[in-house]
């Protein structure tokens, strides 16, 4: 089933590339200390470099966002936009329902829709985290022009929000994401839904059940899907990912919790 | 086995040639024979001492340090010029002034701001060994351990000048500075090495206030009166006393701290209790 037309895999794409290439050359400046902050600069040539990358791409994803703005808006006068991303009580429902099914303490899976909680957390996560770094990172690219209107501790405080935004979309990426297109067994090695816009019937058996019942009550798919990825049964697989994610948790709690705590 | 008669005339063609040129850059200067260096190290190449108000003062330059120091194919007579051997006062008065043969505008101020001289930090008085380390050993800029290494830019105001300097870091300026560019400034391209303009601690920059930012920031004059009324330079999230400068960005900082921790505890839940859970399954029917 379609889940990506065309210009949905573009608009990934390009978001995936800027937001690769952002973290990559703002990643040094924050860690500026790190030995291998000195050795990415090194990459791009200088400083002056770096920057200049990280701007050109601020401009890919400036224009990402334009593009899908303008997909929704002629949609919206076409009265053709779907509203399916969007939030409803049920989401938080589904999020409780989904940890109880996960830990054991319900027997069968939440069925879900077009979009998963967790998808829909995650598209507005990016809308809000655009948002928040292209102002921030307007502010600081024209401090001259932001300082007349905006006050000196705001535009710190909005450095602030730029340097742990950018942590933040980072770990999302890292953890979220990264489950959930390829490292959770059912869609291991990755999903394909970027690339050709395709889901598989057992994906989307298990995380778009209604969906899966729409395509069988029109005789498109089989009552259960026929097979499942062999992944799913890896131990080997499994247990690695536990250690790994494992590993990367208590990681990333160690680095946040002391500064969350302290002082 | 140089005579004493070249020893002179090196003096004086360093001697003529300020005399003729007022300044004379490096390139220009003519450097002594290096016998003349060999001649002192006779004597200050070794343990040397002498008493000057009642303390020991050393008078010893290591001559290997020296020679690998950014100084080392000086020659002595460039900076000790004759009569070298006169009251402890006046040979490093006499020494100090040499400085300014080569280091002639010590001070990074636009054309017109900036008076040549060296920079006497008020209290405590330092001289440029102060700052830069004996000057006998100095070393060369892109040498890790020179003060004025990228690598070690608050080398010089460090020490004493904790809280700025680590603000400094964590700055864009600093964070830039850091990462090797050339149009980032460092503490002495705002603060100048000359005596600030104002002692007010508030205004501690050796240019005017304004002066100092739109050295750089050019088109920044209208922002500046607000930007200089709603805040200041050197605040971390961490810094305390700064009023709504280190609040605003100490709240936004945990603010994110705790989203991330929201964030990180909220996937790794379903990731952990996810693949457990299948794990449970791929064991159950295998
Ligand atoms: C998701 C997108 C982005 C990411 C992940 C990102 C990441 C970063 C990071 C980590 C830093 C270093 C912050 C620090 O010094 O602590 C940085 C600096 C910077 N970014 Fe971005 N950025 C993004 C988007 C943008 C955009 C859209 C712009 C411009 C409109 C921008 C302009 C800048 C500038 C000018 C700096 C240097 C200023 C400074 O560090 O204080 N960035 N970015």
């Amino acid at each position: 089933m379609t889940r990506f037309d065309f210009h949905a895999r573009v608009q990934h794409g390009l978001l995936a590339v800027s937001l690769a290439v952002l973290i990559l050359t703002g990643f040094p400046v924050k860690f500026a200390a790190q030995p291998w902050a000195r050795a990415v600069v090194r990459l791009f040539g200088s400083f002056e470099g770096l920057l200049a990358v990280h701007l050109a791409a601020a401009a890919v994803l400036a224009f990402t966002a334009l593009y899908y703005l303008s997909a929704v808006s002629l949609a919206l006068a076409r009265r053709r936009l779907d509203f399916s991303i969007v939030p409803r009580l049920r989401d938080f429902g589904d999020f409780g329902r989904h940890l109880g099914y996960l830990i054991g303490l319900r027997p069968d899976a939440p069925r879900f829709g077009k979009f998963t909680w967790w998808e829909k957390f995650e598209f507005w996560a990016v809308v809000w985290g655009t948002a928040v770094m292209g102002a921030s990172g307007l502010v600081l690219v024209f401090p001259e022009l932001a300082g007349r209107f905006v006050p000196r501790w705001a535009v710190g405080a909005l450095r602030v929000a730029h340097s742990n935004e950018a942590v933040l979309a980072f770990l999302a990426v890292v953890f979220g994401h990264t489950f959930a297109v390829h490292f959770s067994p059912h869609v291991f090695p990755g999903s394909t839904v970027w690339l050709n816009g395709r889901a598989t019937l057992s994906q989307l058996h298990e995380d778009h059940a209604m969906m899966y019942e729409v395509l069988v009550s029109r005789n498109a798919a089989p009552p259960r899907p026929m097979k499942e990825s062999r992944w799913v049964r890896s131990r080997p697989l499994i247990v690695t990912e536990l250690a790994a994610y494992g590993l990367l948790i208590a990681a990333v709690y160690v680095a946040v919790v002391p500064h969350l705590l302290g002082a | 086995m140089v005579s004493g008669r070249t020893r002179r005339l090196a003096a004086v063609v360093v001697l003529a040639a300020l005399a003729a040129g007022g300044r004379v850059t490096p390139a220009q200067a003519e450097p002594p024979a290096t016998g003349v260096t060999g001649d002192c190290l006779e004597c200050h190449g070794e343990p040397l001492t002498a008493e000057a108000g009642g303390r020991p003062v050393d008078l010893m330059v290591d001559p290997d340090r020296y020679a690998a120091s950014a100084h080392g194919d000086l020659g002595c007579s460039l900076c000790h010029r004759p009569p070298v051997h006169v009251s402890l006062e006046q040979a490093r008065a006499a020494a100090l002034d040499a400085c300014d043969t080569c280091h002639e505008n010590h001070d990074f101020g636009p054309a017109g701001t900036s008076r040549p001289g060296f920079f006497v930090h008020p209290d405590p008085p330092l001289g440029c060994a102060g700052c830069h380390g004996d000057i006998h050993a100095v070393r060369p800029r892109d040498d890790s351990s020179s003060v004025l290494n990228g690598a070690n830019i608050t080398g010089f105001c460090g020490p004493c000048h904790r809280e700025q300097t680590d603000a400094y870091l964590y700055s864009y300026h600093g964070s830039a500075r850091r990462l090797g560019s050339r149009h980032a400034p460092d503490c002495g391209d705002c603060h100048g090495h000359l005596p600030p303009v104002s002692l007010d601690p508030q205004v501690p920059t050796s240019r005017e206030g304004e002066a100092t930012c739109l050295a750089c920031h050019r088109g920044g004059a209208a922002a500046l009166a607000n930007l200089q009324e709603t805040g200041r330079e050197h605040v971390t999230p961490l810094t305390t006393g700064a009023g709504l400068d280190g609040l605003a960005r100490r709240a936004v900082w945990k603010l994110f701290l705790a989203v991330i921790f929201f964030n990180v505890t909220k996937d790794g839940a379903v990731i952990v209790f996810d693949l457990t859970r299948r794990l449970r399954r791929a064991g159950r029917r295998e």
